[in-house]
């Protein structure tokens, strides 16, 4: 995958395609609690209310992204919260 | 019969060639075309310290002798030096091959024309040791002899050329294509603005000219092909190759120098650009890679990453 182009918005990628993009909207998910599976479920369906369908790569790049920032940390038992909830 | 498309295709992909080949590349260049368009040329391998006796290739039912020259791009052509190294190798030549009676002096001039003194030292030349001739053999004498051959030995040296009206675009080729940009190196990403101009205009902006307009007019109706293709990959795949394509389009004006044709010359430039080393170098598969490399080049151009934006040119 390339991950340097698919950061950020560019003229070929759609801010909804973009690995930042996709971790603003899980930080919005992330008001309470999440494990991956549980991300995960809420993104891969139609009625996700996110305008794009990622792949679990790009899920996992995107939750990369927000721990690399300090937006979200572990709360145990594999789940993760927003820093801004705690 | 060569219609006008694959005269284009035939000329500019061996001008490409000729641009490309300095040193030995020039001289396997020259030995591929003159054994096909003089009946009886024979190219010559230096042996131990006899070396090659001046000779680079000779036509012996002709007594016919030829020293090429090929002189690096980067490098300007010293006309003292080349006429100078063309006559002291002829005494070089005369000792080891006595039977001379034609002899040329080839140099790739890159079509700027040969040095006005080599003609004339090879005249003098020719008076003076009583040659029947003896004569300068520039890119454009050796351009002329490979235009003159038959569609099936042209093919041999540039490979194979695109279909007039391909009906179809092989979708293997161009993924193979794709994987091939997207596994080289990749250069930093930069945010670009601007909103895609008007095709026509960028066409004409940029100084492109028949038959390559109608060509990405043609090809860019089957850009949905190459969209497809990036869909079903990884997100980031289409920018990467916007800018691998950037960068070919960068190169090609450092290779092909500012002329009238060089907007048509860089786009053949880039298609080959595009097709990875590593396939074969087969006529038939390089015709279908070609026709592909083209429906990228058209999905790239729409966009502006290859060739100038209409907001870069200079209204002055």
């Amino acid at each position: 995958m390339s991950i340097r182009t698919a950061l950020i918005p560019h003229k070929h990628v759609r801010f909804s395609d973009s690995i930042v993009g996709l971790s603003g909207y899980l930080r919005h998910l992330l008001v309470e609690p999440h494990t991956l599976d549980e991300l995960w479920t809420q993104v891969d369906r139609d009625s996700s209310g996110w305008q794009s369908r990622p792949s679990f790569t790009h899920l996992v790049l995107a939750v990369d992204v927000l721990y690399a920032i300090g937006a979200v940390e572990f709360v145990g038992d594999g789940r993760i919260y927003s820093v801004q909830n705690t | 019969m060569t219609s006008l498309h694959e005269d284009f295709w035939y000329r500019t992909l061996f001008k490409l060639r000729l641009y490309e080949a300095s040193g030995n590349a020039f001289q396997r260049l020259f030995s591929e075309v003159m054994q096909q368009a003089l009946p009886g040329f024979q190219a010559v391998a230096p042996w131990g310290n006899w070396g090659d006796g001046g000779n680079d290739g000779w036509c012996p039912p002709e007594n016919r002798y030829f020293q090429v020259y090929g002189p690096e791009a980067t490098t300007e052509v010293n006309v003292v030096q080349a006429a100078t190294k063309a006559v002291g190798d002829f005494a070089k030549l005369r000792k080891k091959w006595p039977g001379v009676e034609r002899y040329h002096f080839v140099c790739n001039d890159r079509y700027c024309g040969m040095p006005a003194p080599i003609g004339s030292m090879l005249l003098d030349l020719a008076k003076q040791e009583k040659l029947l001739e003896a004569t300068p053999f520039s890119s454009a004498d050796l351009t002329a002899r490979f235009i003159s051959l038959k569609d099936s030995q042209k093919v041999a040296i540039v490979y194979g050329i695109p279909s007039e009206l391909p009906d179809f675009i092989d979708p293997h080729a161009v993924s193979e294509l794709l994987t091939g940009l997207a596994d080289g190196d990749n250069t930093h990403p930069s945010l670009l603005d601007g909103v895609s101009p008007d095709f026509d205009a960028k066409i004409k902006l940029n100084g492109i000219k028949s038959p390559v307009s109608e060509s990405l007019s043609y090809y860019f109706y089957q850009v949905a092909d190459v969209d497809r293709f990036l869909n079903a990959r990884d997100i980031g795949l289409a920018q990467k190759i916007a800018f691998e394509i950037k960068a070919l389009y960068h190169d090609s004006k450092k290779v092909i120098p500012n002329s009238a044709d060089a907007p048509n010359e860089r786009y053949v430039w880039l298609i080959d650009r595009l097709i990875p080393t590593s396939l074969p170098r087969h006529p038939h598969s390089m015709k279908a890679y070609r026709q592909a490399a083209q429906v990228i080049i058209a999905k790239y151009f729409e966009t502006c990453d290859a060739y100038e934006h209409p907001n870069s040119f200079n209204p002055a």
